[in-house]
């Protein structure tokens, strides 16, 4: 994991360089002593400093201990999971208004949990039950404007 | 004296009570499903708050804590799966009490211990807070900039265990709280022309990514823990538990003191409570042969810890308005939502609502010992529910939770990147509490740090000119300089033990 840490330790080096060169372009307020920038820059150069630092550290080898659970290679099925989880959110942003919140969160848990190995059954039960727990309690208990479920109302209009 | 009366009439209000025994009920809950953490409930908590007011809101949020941290103990003694994280430092204590065939004796005992820290814990938060900030009432910009600095200093230094890797986070958090218009200046920074940024990053669905999304896709991707089937039946929980209660009562007492001071450090947690007082109760155990067979010593004492940890860490964070952990970093979002602004003011301006908070401290730890006496004989069903549908449900309720906050899909779009954000960090190795408590207190540390140069047109002494400021001046350097000292000359031969992760 130490080579690791050099790659990341140059990746936040170079982002945080990135930042503070961004910061040092804010303008200075007229009758301000100090620009907008004057504490981004401080700490752009302090990522840059500790990014350096990491890969110093790995150079060295001190880091290949720290790892933990990130060091364990993630499997295809894990990633697979890892980016549904994801794709998932995006999908339900980006269709939830057109559907209505019931179907959209239904079909996000349960996709989801049989992904996540669910059997039909199961996710079905947790897909129904799930989205219409957060309806009830978001959008009738609490008030939250969610996207509506004409159906929906159609069938229980309380 | 009335302020007292009107916080207990506030408290004692059906509907507030209400709210307590739901929120420790959901507590417990969450702590006993492995792969839910406190930190994790208490992000899900915050848009239900939103509606509430301010103090059924904080006590709906400090049972919540409490109950899960105790439950955290139920899985860990059941499968030798800490709950949360706080559990970890005496899971095979519980766990060997229970392939012994007495799972009841652990818990039992672990939750008496549980009560008696928080117990304890809320008395030191009820006598200390309001001393404390009497004498914070006479700190300037200087004073508060040193104990934020100092506060984040610890969070990236010594709570995790990976200094370079905690400032590198913690200057994230940081950078991330200067998006939006300059405070002094009006100038937008980082805005890249959205109106949505104008205002900044909105915390908690940051809050909620940060600690919820990345621990979905850190469970997908790693695999949910293993539920092994075949949990025996309990004997009862309260037969001879006293009598154990009272044998142990100088480990319970010891990790309750231990458990609250380690709390009121910013940046250290329940977990790392616990992990020192179980070392201190090996240190100077009564016999050191029961350690890792069930030793009811450690697990008296770090039971307690963690517990009484969670109210020492509210001391700063009501005080000083620096957050003690993660958990009271989310708090602090919720307290300015709720028009309550954390800092000595607060014992003047809102007594009543302040009390209030504190009495549900108390009220919360008392009511978990019936309740946790009952979870206790459900908790065997509860551990098992099947972690293929909790992720799902889990990234739902974030979803609806970060947009029913503005009512606005861009917050459930920020909840996404941040959990991104959070996912990659934890991979890599880096720890999101100090990013957590950079981006609470970036705004009070800038602003202090530009209004005391301001003030003296660009001196830096000026950040030493009163005594106060300079003794945490020369603190926050000391932490600096032995940080940088240890990193140039490493230890030799121990490893450094990787970080706690959030309770």
């Amino acid at each position: 994991m130490a080579r690791s840490d050099i790659a990341l330790g140059l990746v936040i080096a170079g982002l945080s360089t990135a930042f503070a060169v961004e910061a040092s372009g804010l303008p200075t307020a007229p009758g301000t002593e100090f620009s907008a920038g004057f504490v981004p820059m401080i700490l752009g150069c302090g990522g840059a400093l500790a990014g350096l630092g990491i890969a110093a550290e790995g150079w060295r080898g001190a880091g290949a201990d720290q790892q933990g659970e990130a060091g364990q290679p993630p499997t295809l099925a894990g990633l697979v999971r890892c980016l549904s989880v994801f794709l998932a959110a995006i999908l339900y942003g980006l269709f939830a208004a057109r559907t209505g919140f019931v179907p959209a969160a239904a079909a996000v848990i349960g996709g989801l949990a049989l992904v996540f190995g669910a059997s039909l059954r199961l996710a079905a039960g947790a897909a129904v039950a799930g989205s219409l727990t957060l309806f009830l309690v978001f959008s009738h208990l609490l008030r939250v404007p969610l996207p509506p479920t004409p159906w929906l109302s159609a069938l229980w209009p309380f | 004296m009335t302020a007292i009366a009107g916080a207990f009439a506030i408290v004692l209000d059906p509907a507030t009570l209400l709210v307590i025994v739901g929120a420790s009920l959901l507590g417990m809950l969450i702590g006993s499903i492995p792969g839910l953490t406190a930190v994790m409930g208490t992000a899900l908590l915050v848009p239900i708050t939103f509606f509430m007011d301010p103090v059924p809101a904080i006590a709906a949020m400090v049972a919540m804590t409490a109950t899960a941290i105790f439950a955290g103990d139920i899985p860990g003694a059941l499968l030798r799966i800490p709950g949360t994280p706080a559990s970890a430092a005496y899971v095979d204590e519980a766990y060997a009490l229970t392939r012994r065939g007495k799972p009841e004796v652990g818990l039992g005992l672990g939750l008496v211990a549980s009560t008696a820290g928080g117990l304890v814990g809320s008395i030191f938060l009820i006598v200390c807070a309001p001393l404390l900030a009497r004498i914070a009432l006479g700190f300037s910009t200087a004073e508060y900039f040193w104990l934020a600095l100092l506060g984040l200093s610890c969070a990236a230094f010594i709570g995790t265990g990976k200094p370079l890797k905690g400032l590198f986070s913690l200057l994230f958090g940081l950078a991330v709280s200067t998006v939006g218009l300059d405070p002094a200046s009006g100038v937008p920074r980082f805005t890249f022309g959205s109106i949505d940024l104008m205002g900044g990053i909105n915390l908690i669905p940051a809050l909620i990514g940060l600690f919820a999304i990345s621990e979905i896709m850190r469970g997908a991707l790693h695999g949910a823990p293993a539920v092994r089937e075949g949990i025996g039946t309990f004997g009862r929980v309260t037969a001879g538990l006293w009598q154990r209660a009272r044998e142990h009562g100088r480990n319970i007492a010891r990790g309750s003191v231990v458990g609250t001071l380690v709390g009121a450090l910013p940046g250290a947690g329940a977990d790392i409570a616990a992990w020192i007082a179980y070392a201190i109760s090996r240190r100077f155990a009564r016999r050191p042969q029961d350690f890792g067979k069930g030793s009811l010593e450690g697990l008296a004492e770090a039971g307690a810890a963690n517990n009484s940890s969670l109210s020492g860490a509210w001391v700063p964070t009501l005080v000083f308005g620096i957050p003690g952990d993660s958990i009271t970093a989310i708090v602090i979002g919720v307290l300015i939502l709720k028009g309550m602004e954390p800092g000595p003011a607060i014992f003047i301006k809102q007594p009543e609502m302040i009390y209030g908070v504190l009495i549900s401290f108390f009220l919360a730890n008392l009511l978990m010992l019936p309740l946790g006496l009952a979870f206790i004989r459900v908790a065997r069903h509860v551990v098992r529910v099947p972690p293929t549908i909790l992720p799902p449900l889990v990234l739902m309720a974030c979803i609806v939770g970060a947009f029913s906050l503005n009512n606005s899909l861009f917050d459930v779009w920020v909840m996404l990147a941040f959990g991104v954000i959070g996912w990659l960090m934890e991979e890599n190795g880096i720890p999101v509490a100090p990013a957590i408590l950079g981006l609470v207190l970036g705004g009070m540390l800038e602003f202090n740090f530009t209004t005391t140069l301001i003030k003296s047109d660009g001196d830096l002494l000026a950040f030493f000119m009163r005594p106060v400021a300079a003794g945490l001046g020369v603190v926050t350097l000391l932490v600096w300089a032995v940080t940088l000292f240890r990193l140039v000359r490493p230890a030799r031969g121990a490893g450094v033990a990787a970080g706690p992760r959030e309770a």
